[in-house]
């Protein structure tokens, strides 16, 4: 019994090894192509050729209405870092608005994930609970909180009248040049940071509980333990959504043309809004498809920071 | 390392941080860490059960309880259903409808063609291997929907396809999470099984669909999950590919609604709280599935 048990692999082997070419086509050729065939057919109709042909757009003065296009070369590029102020502006948004999402989610996302993996009773509930938001529409969230900051009707009117002051806290929020980026970037942290903290708390979870136990017997006290353990255990994620977060920032859109498109006076206006415009209202897609890879080329550049640390050993 | 030797030890290491665990919020007071834990709660909880209450509300009283504020604004004490009726006799219902279908055609054919290409990259060697996923995945993820947006509108314009559901569901499709996935999953499922399988002579798509997919459920429920929830909260495609009434999604409705003057805020809040249940009720049962596929996913 043993000794068939043991024969059978090699008898698979045996009849894997007696292919003909024919089969080995199937099996190394035909079949994996199949299998990746639909995949690749929508991804061609979806990203590469309309990529592609962004890029072509890119470098044409095309309205995006009718079929006189001219190529016009890296003319939108130029005027867009040397002639247009509002691409400026826009850029600069977006730098604030990654600046505000490698931080504030973080911080908040480390910090309860480590409250709750302490926690002994009812974890679970406050786990789902603070993960809602994140499964929520960007049009459901804005709509709610649309409302809780409106000047006169919202969180901050509730607080002046509670607190017996006037216009102190019920200020428009989203109409004011000085803290519409803000608000929205505070609306869409309501949303997302809850699935970081999941993120974190599940990696947290799968540390080696011999990690602990050593840090124990080498003597370390709570804080050292985290900073050595804990930290180091759950860097592959943190260091891996700091890349994606990164990207994201510079992609934000939905949040941003949903509650204020971009106003007041292009106060919370960023790349992605002015992209929609110029391609849907300002009959220059030539010009947004150049905004476009712009992004794209913001967005491959942080892939290749992550991908050249990892190369030189960095544990990403 | 077997499934089941991961999941144990997950398991055990899940046990042990809770027992063992101590990070540094453990100098906080058992006390401090509930009452900061439960701040958080409210400040995730309040603005739901606002609107989940006013959706109840006349559209009269709305913002009645809110300034002067009052606990009543958290609470539906003016209890009425005018605002769903309403929306319904709007034809809200459609939307609805819209959506399900949607969602649910982009969870059957999406993945179905994302498991095909996850077996693939997971379990075949071919040539190009690397190249194609390496293409598919950082494409998708760098690539701006925006700079598609704009071509693909053509692209689809010129298939004929504004307004109709091919324009509407092809691009929610290819999703690289959901690749990212199952190509893991596969790739950990024991070579024995399927050799057993291919030597009695089983075709590939017969091992993939009598032998893989029944060990599949945790990884078949949270890629259905992942792209039932991208496509009922997307709005921005569809807002652009099907404006026509009949052809309207819930989030495309509600997002029409917003920008509108004279918004009737009861009926904008409960087409919302709409929109809002439908994920929550979805992900609360699965929360562990969903976690579970994002944090593998995340940690290649």
């Amino acid at each position: 019994m043993a000794v068939y048990v043991q024969k059978k692999p090699t008898t698979i082997s045996e009849k894997l090894a007696d292919e003909t070419w024919r089969r080995k086509f199937l099996r190394n050729v035909l079949i994996p192509w199949i299998f990746i065939a639909p995949l690749l057919l929508l991804h061609i109709y979806v990203v590469t050729v309309p990529a592609v042909q962004g890029i072509y757009m890119s470098m044409t003065d095309w309205k995006g209405v009718g079929q006189n296009a001219n190529f016009v070369g890296l003319e939108n590029y130029r005027e867009l870092f040397f002639e247009d102020e509002t691409f400026g502006k826009a850029l600069g948004n977006n730098i604030i608005w990654m600046a505000f999402f490698l931080t504030v989610p973080f911080v908040l996302a480390l910090f309860s994930a480590t409250m709750l993996s302490q926690i002994k009773r009812g974890g679970m509930i406050y786990r789902s609970i603070l993960f809602i938001p994140y499964v929520l529409a960007s049009v459901v969230t804005i709509t709610i909180w649309k409302n809780l900051l409106n000047p006169q009707r919202g969180i901050g009117a509730a607080v002046d009248n509670i607190l017996g002051l006037e216009k102190v806290f019920g200020i428009a929020y989203l109409g004011r040049t000085e803290s519409a980026l803000m608000s929205i970037a505070f609306i869409d942290n309501w949303h997302f940071w809850g699935f970081l903290m999941i993120l974190f708390l599940a990696a947290m979870q799968a540390i080696p509980p011999v990690l602990y136990d050593a840090a124990k017997i080498d003597g370390a006290n709570r804080w050292q333990e985290f900073r050595h353990v804990t930290l180091p255990g759950i860097r592959p994620v943190v260091l891996f959504m700091y890349m994606m977060v990164a990207i994201w920032s510079f992609l934000a859109f939905d949040y941003i043309f949903l509650s204020t498109q971009g106003g007041p006076g292009g106060a919370s206006e960023v790349i992605a809004t002015l992209l929609y415009k110029n391609a849907f209202f300002r009959f220059e897609a030539g010009y947004g498809a150049a905004m476009g890879v712009v992004i794209s080329i913001f967005a491959g550049f942080i892939i290749m920071i992550f991908v050249t640390l990892r190369r030189r050993g960095w544990d990403i | 390392m077997s499934e089941q030797t991961v999941a144990r030890q997950r398991a055990q290491g899940d046990a042990y941080a809770k027992k063992n665990a101590r990070p540094f919020t453990a100098y906080l007071q058992p006390s401090i860490v509930y009452i900061l834990l439960i701040i958080g709660v409210i400040i995730v909880v309040v603005p739901l059960m606002w609107a989940a209450a006013a959706s109840f509300t006349p559209n009269h009283k709305v913002f009645e309880y809110a300034y002067p504020f009052s606990w009543r604004a958290l609470f539906p004490v003016d209890f009425t259903m005018e605002a769903y009726d309403n929306l319904l006799e709007r034809g809200f219902g459609r939307a609805v409808g819209n959506s399900f279908f949607l969602a649910i055609a982009t969870v059957i054919i999406g993945g179905a063609a994302n498991a095909l290409a996850g077996f693939a990259f997971g379990r075949f060697e071919f040539r190009g291997k690397q190249f194609l996923f390496l293409s598919v995945i950082m494409l998708t993820f760098m690539v701006p929907v925006d700079l598609t947006a704009i071509p693909r509108y053509i692209l689809v314009n010129n298939f004929g396809w504004i307004n109709t559901w091919q324009g509407l569901l092809v691009p929610g499709l290819a999703n690289s999470l959901v690749i990212f996935l199952f190509r893991q999953f596969f790739a950990e499922i024991p070579q024995e099984l399927i050799d057993a399988a291919r030597v009695d002579g089983a075709s590939w798509l017969r091992v993939l669909v009598s032998i893989i997919m029944p060990i599949s459920k945790p990884v078949l429920v949270a890629a259905g999950l992942l792209m039932f929830i991208s496509q009922w909260n997307s709005f921005f495609w569809p807002l652009l590919i099907a404006p026509r009434q009949e052809m309207r999604v819930v989030q495309v409705e509600i997002s029409l609604a917003i920008g509108q003057y004279g918004t009737i805020w009861n009926e904008l809040l409960a087409g919302s709280m709409i929109a809002a249940i439908v994920p929550i009720l979805l992900v609360m049962p699965f929360q562990r599935y969903y976690v579970q596929a994002i944090t593998g996913t995340g940690l290649e």
